[in-house]
Formats: structure tokens, C-alpha cells, sequence
């Protein structure tokens, strides 16, 4: 039998809020969220291309695309977003 | 900036090329992601079934590792390490691509992380002199360096599944996570036969030609919304 490797993305199958999921880490697998942003904390340029956004689409902030992405995780709402003044 | 309009659910402007909204002023985004995935709470629980028969199949096979799990530090790849090994106790090989910039926080995660389970690890490690090299020729280039960084991460994966014959690779992703990325704008290609492109004739030419290897095959990893598992008789 010849197998070819399947990649899959653990949540489409699989979904928990984020904020459930930092809980288990934190507590199962001694996971920090050092400085604390829990997103993309696992490169030093990660912020080169969100700036990059900044400059080629008007209105946009390094924030934008990750306060939108959070609408759908259910973590975000436009009041949340507004006090932060991110948008 | 006040003046822009803005989706009302996910606060998107206008700005982007490719947004429409309705009559309630939700975008496009907003309700494509609506249509994808309106129905998870009717399916949640036959994907979870299929999860489970994915790892079954894959625990079957008896290979020296059962799943792949491409490991960064960051929260959705440690808990799909988290998943693999004290949920479901798979024989787990981790592995890491270190850009030349993997920062202190995520080495540490990583660190914590295999310490809190029994996966074992390939940590590869590019030397951050040869990836800037690299990420100038495709910002120069392409205006973007993103792209090969990603090549490097998708090498590692195929060099650590086909070094040990793993058949699963299981990602902290998911088109349910990722749905901005999917929007015209932000979204990338990383194929190896486009790093391949960039780099041909560039001083980065030789150094790194391994990572466009199979460079005109479609590659498997791309995320295809928890597609069917393939199998071959």
C-alpha cells in the first residue's frame, strides 16, 4: 500500500476559541505568551510585512487584518475594537 | 480616517480592491466566511469523527512516527502537538524551521513544549546571514520575503516526512483561522517552483536551489479545507 502524506489543518477538523486553547497550553505544555501578544510571536520581522500592508493599502494598520481575522474566531467585536483604537 | 467605510462586523475598509458590501454593510469576507462555515455547529462533530479515523489510518500503518507536526513555538502549532501527543498519543515528530530569527519566546515554547510531551524533534536552523541574503534577493525582487521563508518551512516538512516515511502531516491551521488570509490582498504564493524563479540567477542561486527540489509538482500542503485523505492501493 502506497501513502501518500496528508497534510491537514488541525482546525478544520478541530476548533476551540483561541483564548480556551492559550489556557491548555499554558497549563498542559508550559506555553507563554512572553511579551504578550499571543500572535506571531515566533519571528522577529513578523511585523515587516503587516507595515508593508500600511503603505500599500490606504486605511489599513499592522492591526487591521488581525482585529478582522478575529471577528470570525468569535474574540472580536466592534467595541472591542474601537477601545482599542486599532482599526 | 473616519470618513472610510468600514465592513460593520470585521471593520474592513473600503480601501481593499476586491470588498463589496450589502445592504447591511457586511463585506464580502464576512459573508463568504458565513457561507463556508455557517453550518460548524451541524458538522463539528462528523469532522471530529473524521480527525479521528485520519489518525486511526495513520496509527496503522505502524511507521516510526504516526504524524508530523511542524512546530514554530506559537500557539496553534504547540496545540496540535498538545493534540497529537497527550490527547491521542501518537508516535510525534516535531519539526522547527528557524529562519535565523525565530525569537526567544518561541525557542523557549518549543523548549517547555517537547519537555511537556514525548514527541521528538528536527530543529533545523538556517544561519540568519544566508536567510537575509535570501529575504533581500526576494524583497528586491518580488517585494516580499515572506515566500521564502515559507519555502523553507514546506522544505522541512518534506524533508523530515520522506526521511521518515510519515504519513500524516497535521498543521495548527485551518481555512476556519485563516480566513483573512485568503483575501486577495494579503494572500501569497510559495510554490517551489516560484522560489525557484526568484532566485534563479542570483548570487543565492546555487545555496539554495535545494529548497525549489520538485519544483513542478503541485505540493500537498496546501490547506484545501480538510479535503479528503489520500490514500493509494
Amino acid at each position: 500500500m502506497r501513502f501518500i502524506p496528508q497534510h491537514i489543518g488541525m482546525y478544520d477538523y478541530i476548533y476551540l476559541p483561541f483564548t480556551e486553547i492559550i489556557d491548555i497550553l499554558k497549563c498542559e505544555m508550559n506555553w507563554s505568551d512572553a511579551a504578550g501578544s499571543v500572535e506571531h510571536l515566533d519571528c522577529h520581522l513578523h511585523d515587516i510585512p503587516f507595515y508593508k500592508d500600511t503603505l500599500r493599502i490606504p486605511y489599513i494598520t499592522k492591526y487591521t487584518f488581525h482585529s478582522s481575522g478575529t471577528y470570525p474566531a468569535g474574540t472580536y467585536d466592534k467595541g472591542t475594537g474601537a477601545s482599542e483604537g486599532r482599526s | 480616517m473616519s470618513d472610510i467605510k468600514r465592513c460593520t462586523r470585521c471593520i474592513l475598509p473600503e480601501s481593499l480592491s476586491n470588498i463589496t458590501f450589502d445592504e447591511e454593510g457586511i463585506c464580502n469576507h464576512c459573508r463568504k466566511y458565513e457561507a463556508d462555515f455557517k453550518n460548524w455547529d451541524s458538522i463539528k462533530e462528523r469532522k471530529f469523527k473524521e480527525f479521528e479515523e485520519i489518525l486511526e489510518k495513520a496509527k496503522k500503518l505502524k511507521r516510526p512516527y504516526d504524524v508530523l507536526v511542524p512546530l514554530s513555538g506559537g500557539k496553534d502549532s504547540t496545540y496540535a502537538l498538545y493534540l497529537c501527543t497527550k490527547i491521542y498519543g501518537l508516535k510525534t515528530l516535531a519539526v522547527t524551521l528557524d529562519n535565523g530569527f525565530l525569537t526567544r519566546p518561541a525557542k523557549d515554547n518549543i523548549r517547555n513544549a517537547l519537555a511537556s510531551c514525548n514527541a521528538d524533534h528536527i530543529f533545523y536552523s538556517i544561519n540568519s546571514k544566508n536567510s537575509s541574503e535570501l529575504f533581500k534577493i526576494f524583497t528586491e525582487k518580488t517585494g516580499d520575503f515572506c515566500n521564502a521563508c515559507m519555502r523553507g518551512i514546506n522544505y522541512s516538512i518534506e524533508f523530515a516526512a520522506k526521511s521518515f516515511n510519515i504519513p500524516l502531516v497535521i498543521k495548527g491551521s485551518g481555512r476556519r483561522v485563516q480566513s483573512v488570509s485568503q483575501i486577495k490582498e494579503v494572500s501569497s504564493l510559495n510554490t517551489a517552483s516560484y522560489f525557484a524563479n526568484v532566485i534563479r540567477g542570483t548570487d543565492a542561486g546555487n545555496k539554495f536551489r535545494y529548497l525549489s527540489a520538485d519544483k513542478n509538482k503541485l505540493e500537498f500542503q496546501k490547506i484545501a479545507g480538510g479535503g479528503s485523505v489520500i490514500f493509494l492501493a
